[in-house]
């Protein structure tokens, strides 16, 4: 992969409260030879003030587009909470002429303006249709054999379909399925695949978004998963970092180990596990690495 | 839902006709008059199967009937998680997640915005993230092996205050709904 630059889009949760989505990601861009570069400028993506007022979030999308655009990169996120604004606030601007100017007005006191020049990428939308399936199989040097992963779409990489979705169909996706399977591991099926982890309503109704991780725990257990895969930073907050305050509100233990995309895809590279930051998983996932061929112990 | 005895007589008074409009003229709210009321928004909604209060078709029904107060000043506007799902689903392409979007702006600007919204907006106007990245954040990162984020939140505290979002949430201090309801932070 030569050529494309991209400018790293971690948003809010990453670079603080997800340090191994941070680390893995960059550890297998890396290793497959992606150009990215850090954008100090970039801010919040904006989604937080949806909430409260269109215009301002709207605004604050645009601005970190044009930061791209200034820099001629295109924009990897992580977080799919992000990348749906992102692409949601590039398809508003570029559709709404009036909207445009209005956003571009306030953008002018910065020196910024949205030109529409620079593409909005998902890591794992980047993996699967940029980097292609045969090419990221080239690089698989250790398969995962006999690891149970439940897939865990979240909501902003499918919806709304139209504007972020892909080649996904939103009820029964597929991408992350083949992008789990070209790793060794099986993608096990689980009756609550399409639920939200709850992220939405954590600031709003706390004890909702626990019962939300529970319901999910509850059905990834039952269905014999090693672990849940997440690609986002706000899914992996969820899961892994609230597994503990879901645990006590549910009044039972799930211990199930959260893995980001890239620390499974990593893993099967054979990058080694305190790269990929397993170090900073808070369920711990030293049971499960012990368990895969050639996989070094963690410090 | 209580006994029918227990609801309150819904008379012309407490209806403000213009209402949907208002929600129309929002930027997400616009297709709010295309409801026919079929539930499939509900029917799939994941929190409303885990919380009562919230419905998303009970809200639209409301807003379009003009109860314009009890729609503004509830709590459960504020518990759309945002998945979408109902916007997919939507067989009348009302874009329900944008629309409880659209509501809880016209809340805001009616100086009943959540809390959680207003802590949400400091935060962003003193660190440009809903997280401060500071000193000892960056000393974990670099532990971690990975670069410093230096934020400068000027710009994000421009914005805010430029679209008026900064004094419309500090001018509404003290008006917002009262949690209830083990409301988190």
């Amino acid at each position: 992969m030569s050529g494309r630059q991209f400018a790293l889009f971690l948003g809010c949760n990453a670079p603080v409260r997800t340090l191994n989505y941070d680390m893995a990601t960059r550890a297998v861009l890396l290793k497959l030879g992606v150009g990215f570069v850090d954008v100090d400028e970039f801010a919040c993506c904006g989604y937080p003030l949806e909430a409260a007022d269109h215009l301002t979030a709207l605004t604050m999308a645009a601005r970190n587009i044009a930061l791209a655009e200034a820099r001629g990169l295109d924009i990897l996120a992580i977080c799919s909470a992000c990348s749906g604004t992102l692409l949601r606030a590039r398809d508003e601007l570029l559709k709404d002429p009036e909207m445009r100017k209005k956003v571009n007005e306030r953008l002018a006191k910065e020196g910024l303006e949205f030109k529409g020049t620079s593409e909005v990428r998902h890591m794992l939308r980047f993996l699967h249709e940029d980097v292609g399936l045969d090419e990221l199989k080239r690089h698989v040097t250790r398969p995962l054999k006999g690891l149970k992963v439940a897939v865990h779409y979240g909501c902003h990489y499918l919806k709304p379909s139209e504007v972020v979705g892909g080649s996904d169909d939103p009820e029964v996706p597929h991408t992350v399925d083949e992008l789990v399977a070209l790793t060794g591991a099986e993608s096990v099926p689980y009756s609550e695949r399409q639920l939200c982890c709850g992220g939405g309503v954590l600031g709003y109704r706390e004890a909702d978004s626990h019962k939300l991780i529970a319901k999910k725990l509850d059905s990834v257990l039952a269905a014999g998963a090693d672990l849940l895969e997440v690609h986002c930073a706000f899914c992996g907050v969820m899961y892994d970092g609230n597994q503990k305050a879901a645990e006590r509100a549910a009044g039972k233990a799930y211990n199930v180990p959260v893995l980001v995309y890239p620390q499974l895809l990593g893993l099967a590279m054979g990058i080694d596990p305190d790269t990929l930051g397993f170090r900073h998983n808070r369920v711990r996932a030293k049971e499960l690495l012990a368990r895969l061929e050639g996989v070094p112990a963690t410090r | 839902m209580g006994s029918p005895d227990e609801l309150p007589l819904v008379t012309d008074s407490d209806l403000d006709p213009g209402f949907a409009d208002r929600v129309r003229a929002t930027p997400g709210g616009e297709g709010i008059l295309h409801c026919y009321a079929c539930g499939t928004c509900s029917a799939s909604c994941p929190i409303r199967a885990i919380d009562d209060e919230f419905n998303p078709r009970r809200i639209i029904r409301l807003a379009l009937l003009g109860l314009k107060d009890e729609v503004l000043r509830s709590q459960f506007i504020w518990l759309c998680t945002g998945c979408f799902i109902c916007q997919e689903r939507c067989p009348q392409d009302v874009r329900i997640t944008d629309l409880m979007m659209a509501l809880r702006n016209i809340a805001t600007e009616e100086g009943y915005p959540h809390p959680t919204v207003r802590a949400i907006a400091e935060a962003l106007e003193a660190h440009g993230a809903i997280l401060e990245i500071g000193e000892f954040e960056n000393d974990k990162r670099a532990k971690a092996g990975l670069p410093a984020r230096h934020m400068n939140a000027g710009p994000v505290k421009d914005i805010i205050e430029g679209t008026g979002l900064g004094p419309r949430l500090r001018g509404a201090k003290g008006k917002a709904p009262a949690a209830k309801g083990g409301d988190g932070a």
